[in-house]
Order: structure tokens, then sequence, then C-alpha cells
């Protein structure tokens, strides 16, 4: 069966659409069909971070409006085959996209996929709620800071009562990633901790992605963090978090980097 | 180059990337203006399907437009899978 699953977060510049990136490239390289949908109309970034940004030809809104086909607006990613990028209009307003024709394009997609991950635009307004309206689960990306933390619970809110699940009587599967961590910081106690954020929101944690470098060069190059960088702790965030989506039960850890010196030496690599 | 600089490119090779496809999508996007070039893509292909259509029945989920953007030309590629009877009478 399908899985539909929403990476949103209310605040913007969380880590959505790098989280959208690489959740789904670390589900595709576990030989699952993934397409990851870009519902930020008029703003469109996860053909960037994805590196598709140069063959995009047709996007979510020209399917519901019936100019194209679905496997028409489908680009495939180069560099591992069972990823897709639908892309979001980059030029159109984001009212045409109606909730018939978004209804129609997700059902189309599940009949595709294993896994279909909308990134969400920012906000809670319609298109945060269009996006999130047919998750069967949801990622909430959370910063550990307060606005972040305000924010990822007016979202879980929405979860609770706007969502296709929450109309039938039934929950979606929420989960917590935490995001751009910095343990020096939160060692210092200048960062809301993990079992704070936890406390607060109350859903189950998903994982924790420390604040990377290897995150800025990936989008730079125009790869998912776990396809440009598999071995980077962010990436490895990623994995973990990708196998507990899976259904796997394996323990969170806060990443550190174990280094030796000889790996401290050569890290000054690109 | 010096020693130095030498250390620091490897360090600025991904922002360079970074540069070079930002320049590429940008100089279409605003070439492009509101839906120019993709409204251009679009004329493109529905006149070519219709002068396809006069001559074969194609299925429209068997037809795939490629594009890639470039600095200098852009390619754009219409695959139609023309169907089989065509090919059986040919072959007959
Ligand atoms: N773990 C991380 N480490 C460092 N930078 C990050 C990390 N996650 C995201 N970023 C950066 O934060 C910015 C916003 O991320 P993005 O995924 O676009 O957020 P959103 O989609 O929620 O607006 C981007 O510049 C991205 O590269
Ligand atoms: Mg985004």
């Amino acid at each position: 069966m399908a899985k539909v699953l929403v990476v949103t977060s209310g605040k913007g510049g969380v880590g959505k659409t790098t989280s959208t990136a690489a959740l789904g490239a670390a589900l595709a390289q576990s030989g699952q069909n993934v397409v990851v949908v870009d519902f930020d109309v008029g703003l469109r970034n996860l053909d960037l971070v994805m590196g598709a940004e140069r063959r995009v030809v047709f996007d979510l809104i020209n399917v519901v409006q019936g100019d194209a086909r679905l496997s028409q607006a489908l680009i495939r990613d180069k560099r591992c085959e069972t990823l897709s990028i639908l892309p979001a209009s980059q030029t159109r307003d984001k009212d045409a996209l109606t909730s018939e024709g978004v209804a129609r394009v997700m059902d189309e997609l599940r009949e595709k996929f294993d896994w279909v991950i909308c990134d969400s635009p920012a906000g809670i307004e319609r298109g945060a709620q269009l996006a999130m309206y047919h998750a069967d689960m949801a990622v909430i990306v959370t910063n550990p800071e307060v606005s972040s933390v305000r924010d990822s619970d007016r979202i879980i809110g929405l979860l609770d009562s706007k969502t296709k699940k929450a109309e039938q009587g039934e929950k979606v599967d929420k989960h917590l990633l935490l995001t751009r961590y910095d343990p020096a910081r939160a060692a210092r106690k200048e960062m809301l901790s993990v079992e704070d954020v936890l406390e607060i929101l109350s859903i189950p944690l998903l994982g924790i992605v420390p604040e990377s470098e290897d995150v800025l060069k990936s989008s730079n190059v125009g790869a998912p963090v776990t396809l440009a960088a598999p071995a980077s702790l962010p990436a490895r965030a990623y994995f973990e978090a990708a196998r507990r989506l899976s259904g796997e039960k394996l323990e969170v850890s806060v990443p550190v980097e174990k280094r030796g010196f000889f790996d401290w030496l050569f890290k000054r690599d690109a | 180059m010096s020693f130095l600089s030498n250390i620091f490119a490897r360090r600025q090779q991904s922002s360079s990337v970074a540069k070079d496809r930002l320049q590429i999508l940008l100089a279409h996007e605003r070439s492009a203006g509101e839906g120019g070039e993709s409204d251009l893509i679009r004329q493109l292909h529905k006149e070519i399907m219709e002068v396809i259509a006069r001559h074969v029945a194609v299925d429209q989920d068997k037809v795939q437009i490629k594009v890639d953007r470039g600095s200098g030309c852009s390619m754009l590629e219409i695959d139609v899978e023309v169907p089989q009877e065509l090919n059986g009478k040919r072959g007959a």
C-alpha cells in the first residue's frame, strides 16, 4: 500500500525541502519507488535541491488542470532510478490548485509509487493545508527554538483537524524531526533540548539532524544529502529516519562526529 | 595559483557549481517572464502532436517531453511511441 507523507512545519526555513529530498532519496535507495511532490506554488525549490531545475517541463498545476499527463510531468532522478520529482509551478497562482484536482493526482500517484512525499509550503494557509490533506503520515520538521516549536504545535493541530484522515475520524501518523540541531550549543544549554521539545509537542521522535555544512554543499551541487554525502552525519540521521518511517524500531541517538586525528586532518574536502 | 588559494579553491567548489546552476536557471526564468518559456514548449508540443495525430493515433501517455536547459542552448526532446499497427504494416 502506498504511503502519503507530508513534510510540514508552519515556519519557513526550518528544513522541510532539505528533509523531503533527503528522506525521499534515502527511501528510494532502499529500492522503494518514491516521488517527491513540491507544493510550494510560486516558490518552488525542491527542483533545485534535487538538481532537476534544468529539466522541468510541466508541473503539478499543469497536471491538475489537465494540460499534461502525470507521466509527462514526473522527472526521474538521474542518479537514483526509483526516485522521481513532481515540480511545483513557478509562475501560476496557487489558487489554480483545486482540491478535486489535487485529489485526482494524489490517487494516481498512490498507484504508481510506494511513497508519495509532499513538501509543504510554509504557513498554515490553504497551500499548507492542501499539502497535508491526503497524508497518512506527517513529518513535522522543527528547529530547537521557540518560534519553530510554537508553529509546529499549530501544524499538529491542523493535522488533527483539517486532513482527510481527521474527517474520517482517524489520525495522521505524526513524527517529529528535529533539524539544524547544534550539539555544542545544546551542551551549553543555549538551545531547547531534545527532551524539552519532545515534552512540549509530545509526538514521537523520528530523528535528530545536526546543523552541517554537508547540507549546504549538497544543495549547492543539486543533490539530496543522502545521495551527495551518504556517510555524513546529517545523511546518517536521514537514513535512520527513513528506516523508522518504514517501520523499523531503531533507537534515536544524538548525532556526534566520532573522528580520529587523521579524519580531522583530511576533513577539508569540498 | 598559490598553495593557500589551492586549499581554498577546493572549499569553494560546491559554491561555484551553485553559482553556475543559478545563472543558467535565472537566465531562463528572466527571459521567460510569466510562463513564457514553458508556454513556448507547450505550444510546440501541442502543434507537433497535432501534426502527428493526422497520421497516427497516439496515446498521450506514450508521449514523453524532455527539456534540458543549458547556458548556450536548450534541448527539447519529444519522444512518441508509435503504435504497433503502423509498425506491423511496414513489417508485413
Ligand atoms: N541540517 C542542516 N544543516 C545546515 N543547514 C541546513 C540544514 N537543514 C536545512 N538547512 C538550510 O536551511 C535553509 C532552509 O532549508 P529548507 O529545507 O529550504 O527549509 P524550508 O523548506 O523549511 O523552508 C537552506 O539554506 C538549507 O540549506
Ligand atoms: Mg521549502
